[in-house]
């Protein structure tokens, strides 16, 4: 049991070390670790939880971590799993946090900054341009095989748009109006 | 807030990393919307543009962005403690919704109706984050620079339109932001 919590956190915490830049990103590295190297995963199982995880909230590593530990060792498998996996990233952005707040007066540091606040506004603008893109014709890049559009997640998109801006709805009903209205369409 | 006292404060950051984590559906990104309306709109602890410096960090270090803000939102609302609770919020709903679903996933992933529902709130989630960059993108044109902007669109389309990974971009800005900097403060020297 001990050596299963231990062989756990250690793959988790290569995991969790390794992913930057979030997002569907680390789908491979997930992938290689569990179930080409470690076997903890049969890949039917992955591709499953990949599908859960587009359902259910929290991120793809989290949910992953938190599976493969239930089903290999229980409650205290996911707990292990779960914290090794975040340990790197908290005090790396912690660290990185303190040392912004620390540089306030450089020239030089607070303007990577702005350059780092500018990335992530690309980033989530291309997150979000995908998402858009997959409700509507059901690929998440830009390929030459998109032939299909989809009028009614086109209208729910732009009704919801503009109860967002016009109205500042809250996103939990906009969400709500969403799901309703797919149930409603499809 | 910061004059309420620690447990309050909390408190508070408990029950907010619940409800954002029990709605982060989509992927890490709605967690920037959702972080917005917790922290700037309804507990008015910190500005916008605070919380975005703090997603810019939080996307530079490994694993998940929206585990790493929770724990820089944290730390900022009620030091170290604040940061661990935060992040033990951030976790449990994730933790226990697939414990629950790991048993009956087959039936969940084929049932039509959640399926029909999903596919309706994706074009929702597309639309909310739609909505929170276009005002991270006023954030970026209220500095006035024409740099922010021009590193806005680049970014945008290499991840977008070419498919370039998340992490070579950051690491490309922070190399090109450090050089051209440095040239700047030279030069007024």
């Amino acid at each position: 049991m001990t050596s299963t919590l231990w062989e756990l956190g250690l793959k988790f915490w290569q995991i969790g070390s390794f992913s930057i830049g979030g997002g569907y990103a680390i789908i491979a590295l997930i992938e290689d670790i569990l179930v080409n190297q470690e076997h903890w995963l049969t890949m039917k199982e992955y591709t499953d939880i990949i599908a859960i995880s587009q359902m259910t909230p929290g991120p793809l590593a989290i949910n992953t971590s938190s599976f493969v530990g239930l089903k290999h060792a229980g409650i205290l498998g996911a707990i292990v799993a779960t914290f090794s996996c975040v340990v790197t990233g908290v005090v790396v952005a912690l660290s990185g946090y303190n040392f912004f707040n620390t540089h306030r007066n450089s020239f030089v540091i607070m303007g990577v900054l702005r350059g780092l606040k500018a990335v992530a506004t690309g980033l989530i603008g291309s997150a979000g341009a995908g998402i858009l893109l997959l409700s509507l014709t059901g690929h998440n890049t830009l390929t030459s095989s998109i032939n299909s559009f989809d009028a009614y997640a086109f209208g729910v998109m732009v009704v919801s748009m503009f109860l967002l801006r016009r109205y500042k709805l809250n996103s939990i009903f906009i969400m709500l109006l969403g799901a309703c209205a797919g149930i409603a369409f499809y | 807030m910061q004059n309420k006292s620690l447990l309050y404060r909390l408190m508070w950051l408990f029950k907010a990393n619940i409800i954002i984590s029990c709605m982060a559906i989509g992927g890490g990104y709605m967690i920037m919307p959702l972080m917005k309306k917790q922290f700037v709109e309804k507990g008015q602890i910190f500005t916008f543009d605070e919380l975005i410096e703090m997603y810019a960090i939080s996307q530079s270090a490994p694993g998940a962005i929206a585990i790493n803000l929770s724990a820089i939102t944290g730390y900022r609302v009620a030091g170290i403690l604040g940061a661990i609770l935060s992040c033990i919020a951030a976790v449990l709903p994730p933790l226990v919704i697939i414990s629950i679903v790991a048993t009956c996933y087959q039936q969940l992933i084929n049932n039509h109706a959640i399926n029909a529902a999903l596919k309706g709130m994706m074009a929702a989630i597309a639309a909310i984050i739609i909505d929170v960059v276009i005002e991270m993108g006023k954030n970026v044109a209220r500095t006035k620079e024409p740099l922010g902007l021009v590193t806005v669109a680049v970014i945008f389309f290499a991840a977008f339109v070419f498919d370039v990974n998340a992490i070579l971009l950051i690491v490309s800005a922070l190399v090109f932001y450090t050089i051209i900097l440095n040239i700047q403060a030279r030069g007024q020297k």
